[in-house]
């Protein structure tokens, strides 16, 4: 079986690499046969690529220990999801998980695409199969999964294996992985379309099209894996937070901010075909950030808990970088012409302006996060002192930075196309900043004197008001034209435009998240050795520590600690957070117990022993408002499907020059 | 003796349980220095098992703010006994300024270069304007009804 999965591997990687060659050969001879050999080709690849990995997967699922990944990533008494997930539980197989994935993208962009955009598919191929070769190269030759330990007539059977890291035997860990690769893989498409289109120069607006829905759909998917990251590092890892700047963790979030760049801007191009060099370089830093995030985690780069084995395929990233970063400046400075902007500025005040603003602000929080990622290898290097950079200095950087971004969030909208009268101005602004006031008043009346917290908290209230307007005001027009309630007028108004309205629930996710990262400021945390019939005091909760209980499988040993929690001595709830033992890998683990509430959860760890080994180690975290980042990331998914859903009237105007002005020459300045 | 040697492996050191100094002042210090035990937290919520390198360094916090030190006293000499490696964030002088001097840095030029753009943009907008002989108001007038058509197309 090993010597199929690596064959179909092998095979794979011939045919993503006969792809890039004959689909390049195909344009430059003009020979259709080429090119439709390369597309299949592709399938091809796809086919092989999806062999290999259920060979891989079977192998995992019947504990075929001869299997070096295997025994080192799994075990008998696994349970069956958490054998699935370690498939992408360690470096050769994630990196066969990640050419399939690619392979799938390559394979569904390819045949989705080959009639809409006939003349540049095959530049589509070359960038989607060069990309997926690379990967397929590395399982082939760096980190091959299909290794096995033993083999020979006298082998009749192999040991159990040393199972999965225990903090990946989470159902969330199931999932976030596999979302986060679709996210990273996933911008390879756009990438691709946005080179084929630079590289055939492609009049009109269709390509942008097809690239803005493929970044939606990866952005979608890189925002839920990070939201799931965040999730399961808050409930499995016990520190009782969510987000450590962890490199990989930032290394996530990095293309995540130049999607979320690109996404804006891109509708200056659609609009006002404008920023189109600015738009190439955004999707290719994208594109360029996911490989570079891909090299820091298995390449070496930086030291990271999410990091997997340190190994040497980090340099074969770094050529792979050089390479497509050359090519890519190189397409880029060729055709600076066909990028030249056909529109221009008028006002300051506008929405236009925003957008430029809004992606400053967020290309600078992309290089915050890069800086202090890189800081500890640049401060190495340049004084030969590793100066390690961790929550603290992200914080500092990044909060001011974020809040800036939060208001223009609410600002954009308030601007119109071209210009904005002080008029407009002063009728959209007066009552959201009327809000913002009003809540900075009560809070600090309340007490709350955290200076980021009450600016944070007030231009919540800020934007909040400007995306409820947005829908009240379009939803009024429609309810008094068609005599329908408000509540029907609204979901008419967010059909009629999905991509608008869209946005502006996933505006209002975001604001729903912020709310949750003010309430960090007021975290509380304490910790104490206690014995049965322990009683501790946090905030106005009591906790009662009831009983210990112990129980075995083969799994894992654990302990639970049954914590009777009260407020104002009612009794409110029995908390059980536990702490295991996993035999196979020899690892233990803390799993949280945690009262939800919007107002602020009441989360207990069972963090150890006293020295003596004779009472429990109780932390309990009150961490206020935090659940609201959870609703912000179920209503950011929402808002964004509904912004990948058709508009109902569909209707478009392709864009025109001013009357006066046909027959001048476009493109006076660039972007 | 399974479940004896369980307890064993089981046994974290919780330095903070019997100290002076409440627990979560020590947390609050303790996050400011960052873990070495390949972890990647800090020593303040590290909550790996019998850590080597939290439980002494949260000693000497506790001992340092038991004796009086104020937290940054404590943290220097936490930092130059274990390594610059155990910060969390860039020092204020040296390259380490640079640490901090940078991404506001990078911002304020990317603001600075906002109204560059802008400015670039207009002046091409007037002297394509200039160029087509039309008179500025004419061109306004119907990019106006342009633009009110686009927007009534959403």
């Amino acid at each position: 079986m090993e010597n199929l999965g690596y064959l179909a591997v092998l095979l794979a990687f011939l045919l993503s690499a006969y792809a890039v060659a004959a689909a390049l050969a195909g344009k430059l001879r003009h020979n259709p046969f080429l090119e439709v050999s390369a597309q299949r080709a592709v399938l091809g690849a796809w086919l092989m690529t999806t062999a290999a990995s259920a060979i891989l997967l079977h192998a995992i699922l019947t504990d075929n220990f001869s299997f070096n990944y295997v025994a080192s990533r799994s075990n008998a008494d696994l349970d069956l999801l958490y054998k699935v997930a370690a498939w992408w539980g360690g470096q050769e197989g994630s990196l066969l998980f990640w050419s399939w994935i690619a392979a799938t993208y390559s394979f569904v962009s390819v045949y989705t695409g080959r009639k809409r955009h006939r003349n540049m598919i095959s530049y589509v191929v070359v960038t989607m199969a060069a990309t997926q070769a690379f990967f397929l190269g590395l399982v082939a030759f760096e980190a091959n999964p299909f290794q096995v330990i033993m083999s020979g007539p006298q082998i009749t059977s192999v040991p159990d294996g040393s199972g999965l890291n225990p903090l990946l035997q989470h159902p969330m860990m199931a999932i976030h992985p596999p979302m986060l690769y679709l996210g990273y893989v996933g911008f390879t498409v756009p990438f691709a379309f946005a080179l084929a289109s630079l590289i055939t120069r492609q009049p009109g607006e269709r390509w942008i099209h097809t690239t803005r829905i493929w970044t939606m759909v990866t952005w979608l998917f890189q925002s839920i894996g990070i939201l799931l990251g965040a999730r399961w590092a808050y409930v499995v890892l016990g520190w009782g937070g969510y987000w450590g700047w962890d490199p990989v963790e930032n290394a996530s979030l990095l293309p995540w901010l130049t999607g979320t760049a690109f996404l804006h801007s891109v509708m200056m191009q659609e609009k006002k075909g404008m920023m189109k060099a600015w738009n190439i370089i955004l999707i290719s830093a994208t594109f360029f950030l996911c490989i570079f995030g891909t090299m820091m985690t298995r390449g070496g780069l930086v030291s990271s808990v999410h990091a997997f084995a340190q190994s040497e395929i980090g340099t074969y990233f770094v050529w792979f970088l050089v390479g497509g970063i050359g090519i890519t400046v190189y397409f880029i400075a060729s055709r600076r012409d066909y990028l030249r902007s056909e529109a221009e500025l008028d006002s300051v005040v506008s929405r236009e302006s925003s957008f430029l603003f809004n992606n400053v602000i967020l290309l600078a929080s992309c290089f915050a996060v890069l800086w202090g990622t890189l800081f500890p290898v640049l401060s190495e290097y340049f004084i030969g002192d590793k100066i390690t950079v961790g929550a603290p200095f992200f914080n500092k950087v990044n909060v001011p930075i974020g809040l800036f971004l939060l208001f223009l969030t609410g600002v954009g909208p308030l601007f119109a196309w071209r210009r904005t009268s002080l008029e407009s101005l002063r009728r959209n602004f007066q009552w959201p900043a009327l809000a913002a006031a009003v809540c900075a008043v009560a809070l600090f009346a309340a007490g709350m004197r955290h200076f980021y917290a009450l600016v944070c908290f007030s231009l919540c209230a800020f934007v909040t008001l400007t995306v409820l307007m947005e829908f009240y005001r379009g939803g009024r027009v429609i309810q008094r034209k068609q005599a329908i309630a408000l509540p029907a007028a609204l979901v008419e108004l967010t059909r009629r435009n999905t991509r608008r309205y869209g946005g502006y629930l996933v505006h209002m996710a975001i604001v729903l998240m912020f709310v949750g990262f003010a309430g960090a400021a007021f975290n509380r945390v304490h910790q104490e050795e206690m014995t049965v019939g322990d009683s501790i005091e946090v905030g106005s909760y009591s906790f009662k520590l009831q009983n210990i209980s112990e129980s075995d499988n083969p799994n894992f040993f654990r302990a639970v600690a049954a914590i009777d929690v009260s407020k104002g001595g009612e009794f409110v709830q029995t908390l059980m957070p536990e702490r295991r033992f996993y035999h196979a890998s020899s690892q233990p683990t803390s799993r949280v117990d945690v009262r939800s509430r919007l107002r602020e959860d009441v989360y207990v760890v069972y963090a150890g022993q006293s020295n003596d080994g004779a009472n429990p180690v109780i932390q309990v975290y009150l961490n206020p408002l935090v659940n609201w980042i959870w609703l912000g990331a179920l209503l950011l998914v929402f808002g964004t499907l509904v912004a990948l859903v058709p508009s109902k009237a569909r209707r478009s105007a392709p864009r025109v020059p001013a009357a006066g002005l046909e027959g001048q020459p476009v493109g006076a300045s660039g972007d | 003796m399974a479940h004896l040697a369980i307890s064993l492996l089981l046994a974290l050191a919780a330095a903070g349980a019997q100290a002076k100094v409440p627990y979560e002042k020590l947390r609050q210090v303790g996050d400011l220095v960052t873990c070495q035990c390949s972890c990647a937290y800090t020593v303040g919520s590290c909550n790996m098992l019998n850590c080597h390198f939290r439980d002494p360094v949260l000693q000497d916090i506790q001992t340092g703010l038991e004796a009086g030190q104020s937290d940054e006293e404590v943290l220097e000499a936490v930092y130059a006994k274990y390594g610059s490696e155990t910060r969390v964030q860039p020092p204020d002088d040296g390259f380490g300024l640079i640490g901090w001097i940078a991404p506001f840095a990078t911002l304020l030029v990317g603001l600075a270069f906002v109204p560059w753009v802008i400015r670039r943009w207009r002046r091409s907008s007037r002297a394509r304007s200039r160029a087509t002989g039309v008179p500025e108001h004419v061109v306004e007038r119907f990019r106006s009804r342009i633009e009110d058509d686009l927007e009534e197309l959403e």
